[in-house]
């Protein structure tokens, strides 16, 4: 449900953007709002087919509209039995009340909940990602203790591998260790091998297991070297407007403090280089916007 | 002076050459109409005889004149360069009239309070050696070298330039000027030296260590123009 901050924004901007610019916020909103009532109301058809008392799984379906929401459809990965088990009854519900709509299950999003018994005497609930859960029930059907391959996990889950990897790994981080791997470092190959850390334990009986943030697992991992030169243009400007700026309100700044300063200010566009602000820098010198204080040369000097 | 001012080169090459003859030269042109007095006890120093009329300024040729005058090497001495310093030339280049007459006022200059003449500051003109210069006062100095030797308005030196001016600036000053030198080399000949990093030499080689250890350079936090960060990298490969 949209808080009463969120509704206000809204409003605020449908009457100064129009209502072109809110439609698809708004019906973002109405899809949470409808999947919520739905799954909630005890009453509801709906109800009766995602909490069967006879699964095993409970699910909770979040429906949203495709136009809407800024979501690429990925594959879908297999999800174990028990979980497919469910989602086919609301699927073939969901059709039959909305005749030709197209569902598509978004498994790189989503959380379960699942109960893992590491010993008689840890047990846990942990809360993963979907993705998580179905390389962790894959154990299951394996002898106790027994090795699964990097290559075996992403031909069975069919999950990406590049977020095969993330959240693999994630199950793998110090903090977390519910599975172990064979080889040492951050690195996986096709023949790493994983098992259950039959040892985990926690303080806790609820553990939420946060997903990695990967940073060589982005789609363009250089893509900060090879930026087309408009861009490259335009971000000279925007850091030499940065400087002029912070040096205008300072008058004085030392250069470690400048480039820092820059680099915060400039963060939630790009990350500029440290060699890439001294350019800037260099730049405004020579057309003596700054000067170099005479006794520290460390120091630069705002001429107005 | 600095060589690449063609015609000064010529006009100094050729001082070199007659520097006996130069004396002569200067007192025959002291008894045209335009010329300077002749006043007892030498050649009086006019700014006409040195100045271009069509410019209104002592211009580099009239310096080489000057350096023909005086015997000296007007491409290589730093002392003709001190001399404008002193004088406090502000037009790059050039020397006004009015810039001119502190021959006579300025105290740092052996013709100060005496009569200005060719001797005077002949007799003197050891006196304006560069070396005597304290580093607080050599940095204006070294500043004035990039400011007089530029082009008009333009704000940079080119690479022969600086590569010429560089070593009879900085002379002993630097322990960097050899392989920084080299360095220029190997950048193209349309390179261009600006203040900023021109400046910066000097304070880089008056804090900076010899190499191969740049001893008090620190990579991560370097706020020396990318040139100079270059010019290590250059250094410490060539070890």
């Amino acid at each position: 449900m949209p808080s009463d901050a969120e509704r206000s924004m809204l409003a605020k901007l449908k009457s100064e953007c129009g209502y072109q610019f809110t439609t698809k916020l708004e019906g973002m909103f109405t899809d949470i709002r409808f999947s919520k009532d739905a799954m909630d109301n005890p009453g509801s058809e709906v109800h009766a087919v995602v909490r069967p008392t006879i699964l095993a799984v409970d699910l909770d379906v979040t429906t949203l509209t495709a136009g809407y929401w800024p979501m690429q459809a990925t594959n879908t990965c297999r999800l174990p039995a028990a979980a497919q088990a469910v989602c086919e009854p609301f699927e073939s519900f969901y059709l039959k009340q909305h005749t030709g709509r197209k569902l598509t299950w978004l498994t790189s999003t989503g959380s379960a909940e699942i109960r893992a018994t590491f010993s008689q005497a840890a047990k846990h609930e942990l809360t993963v990602s979907t993705y998580m859960m179905c390389i962790l029930v894959l154990f299951n059907d394996l002898d106790h203790g027994a090795e699964i391959t990097f290559a075996a996990l992403a031909a069975q889950t069919q999950i990406p591998r590049n977020e095969l990897k993330r959240h693999v790994v994630s199950l793998c981080t110090p903090k977390h260790r519910v599975l172990l791997k064979k080889s040492k470092g951050k690195g996986v190959s096709d023949d790493d091998a994983f098992k259950v850390n039959i040892k985990y334990s926690s303080k806790l009986k609820r553990v939420r297991v946060p997903l990695v943030a990967m940073k060589e697992a982005g789609a363009h991992p250089d893509s900060s070297d090879k930026v087309p030169a408009a861009v490259e243009e335009d971000r000279r400007h925007l850091c030499e407007a940065t400087v002029v700026r912070i040096m205008k309100a300072r008058k004085h700044a030392k250069h470690n403090d400048l480039i820092a300063e820059v680099t915060r200010q400039l963060s939630q566009r790009f990350f500029p280089q440290p060699q890439f602000i001294k350019k800037c820098i260099e730049s405004l010198l020579e057309r003596e916007y700054l000067e170099r204080d005479a006794s520290d040369s460390k120091m630069y000097i705002y001429m107005a | 002076m600095a060589p690449k001012r063609k015609s000064t080169s010529k006009a100094s090459g050729a001082a070199s050459k007659k520097s006996k003859a130069a004396t002569s030269a200067s007192s025959k042109k002291a008894s045209s109409p335009r010329g300077s007095k002749k006043k007892a006890g030498g050649t009086a120093l006019a700014f006409a005889t040195y100045a271009d009329p069509d410019e209104g300024y002592v211009t580099f040729e009239g310096l080489g004149k000057l350096g023909e005058d005086l015997g000296i090497d007007a491409s290589s001495d730093t002392k003709l360069l001190v001399l404008c310093w002193r004088l406090g030339a502000e037009k790059p280049g050039c020397v006004s009239e009015e810039e001119w007459a502190k021959l006579g006022s300025e105290p740092s200059l052996p013709t100060c309070d005496k009569p200005v003449t060719l001797e005077t500051l002949k007799a003197g003109w050891s006196t304006l050696d560069p070396a005597f210069l304290e580093n607080s006062d050599f940095r204006p100095f070294f500043k004035f070298c990039f400011e007089f030797n530029r082009e008009g308005t333009k704000k940079f030196l080119e690479r022969d330039t600086a590569l010429a001016l560089l070593p009879i600036c900085i002379e002993d000053r630097s322990k960097h000027t050899k392989t920084f030198l080299e360095f220029l080399e190997t950048k193209p000949e349309d390179f261009k030296i600006n203040r900023d990093q021109w400046c910066s030499f000097l304070d880089f080689s008056l804090n900076v260590g010899p190499a191969p250890d740049f001893l008090g350079w620190d990579a991560d936090e370097s706020s020396w123009p990318i040139l100079l960060d270059e010019f290590v990298e250059f250094a410490m490969a060539k070890k």
